[in-house]
């Protein structure tokens, strides 16, 4: 199996390969590096569509050679260019063909913190059935960092994964996927964390109540989800296929953002998110609790789309 | 035996020592005009955009004299509910403050009241809400709902149509977890208050002193079964006390805050009274629906301004409706996590993190009420409810002041003990001059509160277990110590709580618990 990157011409792939190189050296997988070009549509045999297409394959070699020069030589990585009707469908392939574990996207939107998706990334959720990892823009791990068990002494070994954070929503899926990520997590050698994030809802001033009606009703929701992980967490002591760690947190703040941030995280982390909640809605509704978190992560996150979802919690 | 029972029946709800420290960490950030919007904003449209239709036709133009009683008498009780609520640093509903003051078996009583104060004020405020929609379609689209589809049984009707739909919006919202915050709500205030200005500035051209003539037809009678139905617009005023832990130096906010919005309350519904009673001969009151957009169109001969005032109306009770539902949800959910209701009102939807059985279980009774009972009946109810609640709360003024002397009160009622003493009396003589029915119905009903308490509160409540666990020792006659005085009793350190939310998740913690915010 291998890890699929996508990269594309003219866009800004280091943070995706940085990820790629993460996720191909923690799962002893070969890295894929993938590079989608549009054909004509419909297909014709002129000369200048002959010709536009060799430019643009030569662009994407160029993308691609630049891609793997910032891989490094413990990593077994191969090269693909391949012509589409589109970038998602041609990852898609890439993935079928190459018998991908994961996908790797770069994401979409400004410079800053917390990821994006873009038309390919949100389509790629809607179609994929292997989860889709997103690396947030400037994602970048440093040789030594994280590195399992790294006594100090000696060289800096090269950064493996040293923690998969679940994201908690207390659904019943989500419950699975954190099963499926603890499994993952032990295969890679590293730790599980079940996290839930919440942020602070105000009360009505003039409900009569008191401000702070609400916190009794999250001390409440705590309560629910400390039972629900507690159970969680005795599966997964009993599956036999224990991670390194285990530990269950809360997030909370005034906003996702904060909540995020108000828990500790590891440069060599990722978040895996369902993507249940992540409808065709979800990008313009501000119901969709997955789809903030999402926003506001702070290291890449592993989402895992529906068609994914059955395949993933079996594995675990 | 019976002190055991007394005991139990008397249990005083101890505040964790930090609760006192919780309220001072929190971010006091709601300055004097906020704070006046807050109780100006629960208030007003509750009542005055239907109740002149019930209370003119008893009262008379002396209805003028019910909304100053009505608003003194309101005001008397709100000054002794801001000194209970600051002397008992926990936050919360005139529930939590009884509980925490006077005991266990007073605090059922409150809430039996809070239980008509809020769930029946929904009913009586979505009744009120169906007649403006009504209104409003009518004048926009030239159709009119069937009579059917209007009115309560009572009233010739089937089902209030329009009211249950309103209930049902507001519980979808509540599920999602809408919240509002402090400008958003000073926002809504405005746009109420200009509605009412407008019908004031629009129905002024239409003054009649004529309508004056027979000032009070029933006496003193009529304007004190007025000032009955009417208190009930008065309803939301303590809203201001229990928002005080985050009031800007509350000693001096507090007082003037509550004493302004009911000012501005007062002073709004007078002006609105008097400008319907100029325009409209009060013969014409009885079985007016959305009163004020009628009035102004019978002055003005055109449709637009009383579409102006439907459309305004509509827009403020909503947000009435659904700050009162909201209201309602939590006091249950409180009353829950103390055991003194059944356990589904605690629960919680880890998705999306609102109370969801709860506010199913609360809409679907007063979609019902509102559905079925006519407008009058839910306003006296409403009336009963809060005025009793204000009797307990002036009550528990005095008995703290014998009980706890040296108790630190950030605010303290002036002129001790003539308002708590007046406010009891003005409470009881609005309640003697309403309906037998509803004095007997809100006898029954409290009656029902306590039974259940009897059987089933008593012996599940939180506080008992804990007092008979040890977690809680006895300190004096009806006095109670925490054992342990962290209100957060961590388990085993599985759950690693970061980012403070601060509230005890172990189910332990009532209404008193602390947050840092």
């Amino acid at each position: 199996m291998t890890i699929v990157v996508g990269v594309a011409p003219n866009h800004r792939s280091e943070a995706a390969i940085q990820l790629g190189v993460l996720l191909a050296r923690s799962y002893d997988r070969e890295l894929v590096v993938a590079s989608i070009n549009s054909v004509a549509w419909p297909p014709s045999d002129s000369r200048v569509d002959t010709e536009y297409q060799t430019f643009l394959i030569a662009n994407a070699r160029a993308a691609l050679d630049e891609a793997v020069a910032a891989v490094p030589s413990d990593i077994r990585v191969r090269t693909v260019v391949r012509g589409a009707s589109s970038a998602r469908r041609g990852l898609l392939e890439v993935c079928a063909e190459e018998d991908a574990f994961r996908l790797v996207v770069g994401s979409a939107g400004e410079l800053g913190e917390g990821i994006g998706l873009g038309s390919v990334s949100f389509g790629l959720l809607q179609a994929s059935e292997i989860p889709v990892a997103i690396a947030p823009h400037g994602f970048a791990v440093a040789a030594g960092a994280g590195a399992a068990g790294a006594g100090g002494a000696g060289g800096a070994e090269p950064a493996r994964l040293t923690r998969v954070t679940a994201a908690y929503s207390g659904s019943d899926t989500s419950a699975e996927l954190v099963l499926g990520g603890a499994a993952v997590a032990a295969d890679a050698g590293a730790g599980i964390r079940i996290a839930s994030f919440h942020t602070r809802p105000r009360s009505y001033a003039a409900a009569g109540v008191g401000l702070q009606a609400e916190d009794q009703v999250i001390a409440e929701w705590e309560a629910t989800i400390r039972s629900h992980t507690r159970e969680i967490l005795s599966e997964i002591e009993q599956s036999g296929r224990a991670p390194k760690s285990v530990e269950v947190v809360v997030g909370a703040g005034s906003n996702w953002h904060e909540a995020l941030r108000a828990i500790e995280w590891q440069p060599t982390e990722v978040l895996l998110l369902g993507s249940s909640s992540l409808g065709p809605l979800a990008r313009i509704s501000l119901g969709s609790h997955a789809a903030k978190i999402l926003r506001a992560s702070p290291v890449p996150v592993v989402l895992v789309p529906r068609r994914a979802t059955d395949d993933y919690i079996a594995r675990g | 035996m019976a002190s055991t029972l007394r005991q139990q029946l008397f249990r005083v709800k101890p505040v964790p020592r930090d609760g006192g420290e919780s309220g001072s960490q929190l971010k006091r950030s709601i300055g004097l005009f906020p704070l006046m919007m807050i109780g100006v904003g629960g208030t007003i449209g509750t009542g005055i955009f239907f109740i002149l239709s019930e209370a003119v036709p008893i009262a008379g133009p002396a209805v003028i004299w019910s909304f100053i009683i009505a608003g003194l008498v309101a005001g008397l009780s709100v000054l002794c509910y801001a000194e209970l609520a600051s002397s008992v640093p926990v936050s919360g509903s005139s529930y939590s403050y009884a509980y925490s003051t006077l005991g266990e078996l007073p605090a059922m009583g409150v809430a039996a009241c809070l239980l008509l104060e809020y769930g029946v004020s929904t009913a009586a405020v979505a009744v009120g809400w169906s007649q403006y929609v009504n209104q409003l379609i009518t004048n926009l689209f030239g159709f009119e709902l069937p009579h059917a589809l209007l009115y309560a049984p009572e009233e010739g009707g089937i089902i209030n149509l329009p009211a249950v739909i309103l209930i049902g919006l507001c519980c979808l919202l509540l599920i999602r977890g809408t919240s509002h915050s402090v400008t958003a709500n000073t926002v809504m205030v405005l746009i109420k208050i200009a509605v009412l200005l407008f019908f004031v500035a629009v129905g002024i051209t239409g003054w009649n002193m004529d309508h004056f003539a027979n000032f009070a037809p029933f006496g003193f009678t009529g304007i004190m079964t007025g000032a009955g139905i009417i208190f009930f617009s008065f309803v939301g005023l303590d809203a201001v006390a229990t928002a005080g832990d985050e009031a800007k130096n509350p000693r001096r906010n507090l007082p003037i805050a509550l004493i302004g919005a009911l000012i501005v309350v007062t002073g709004v519904y007078v002006l609105v009274a008097l400008t319907a009673l100029g325009a409209q001969a009060s013969g014409e009151f009885e079985g007016q629906s959305a009163g004020l957009s009628a009035i102004l169109e019978n002055i003005v001969g055109a449709t637009w301004p009383g579409t102006v005032v439907a459309a305004g109306a509509v827009i403020s009770i909503f947000s009435v409706t659904l700050v009162v539902l909201y209201g309602q949800t939590r006091i249950l959910f409180a009353m829950s996590r103390d055991g003194m209701a059944p356990k589904i009102f605690q629960k919680v939807n880890p998705r999306t993190m609102t109370p969801v059985a709860n506010t199913i279980i609360v809409s679907v009774i007063v979609a019902i009420l509102a559905g079925v009972l006519p407008i009058n009946f839910l306003a006296e109810m409403t009336s009963i409810g809060t005025l009793a609640a204000f009797l307990v709360v002036s009550v528990a003024v005095m008995v703290l002041r014998r009980r706890e002397p040296d108790l630190e009160r950030k605010f303290r009622v002036p002129l001790y003990p003539v308002i708590p003493i007046l406010s009891i009396i003005g409470c009881l003589w609005i309640i003697k001059d309403l309906r037998p029915i509803t004095i007997i119905v809100f006898a029954i009903w409290t009656a029902l509160v306590l039974v259940w308490y009897s059987f089933t509160g008593r012996k599940n409540s939180v506080l008992g277990k804990q007092i008979e666990t040890g977690m809680i020792v006895l300190t004096g006659p009806g006095k109670y110590r925490l054992a342990s005085d962290a209100a957060d009793h961590a388990e085993t350190g599985t759950v690693d709580v970061v980012g403070g939310s601060g509230s005890g998740a172990d189910g332990s913690g009532g209404s008193g618990e602390g947050s840092s915010r």
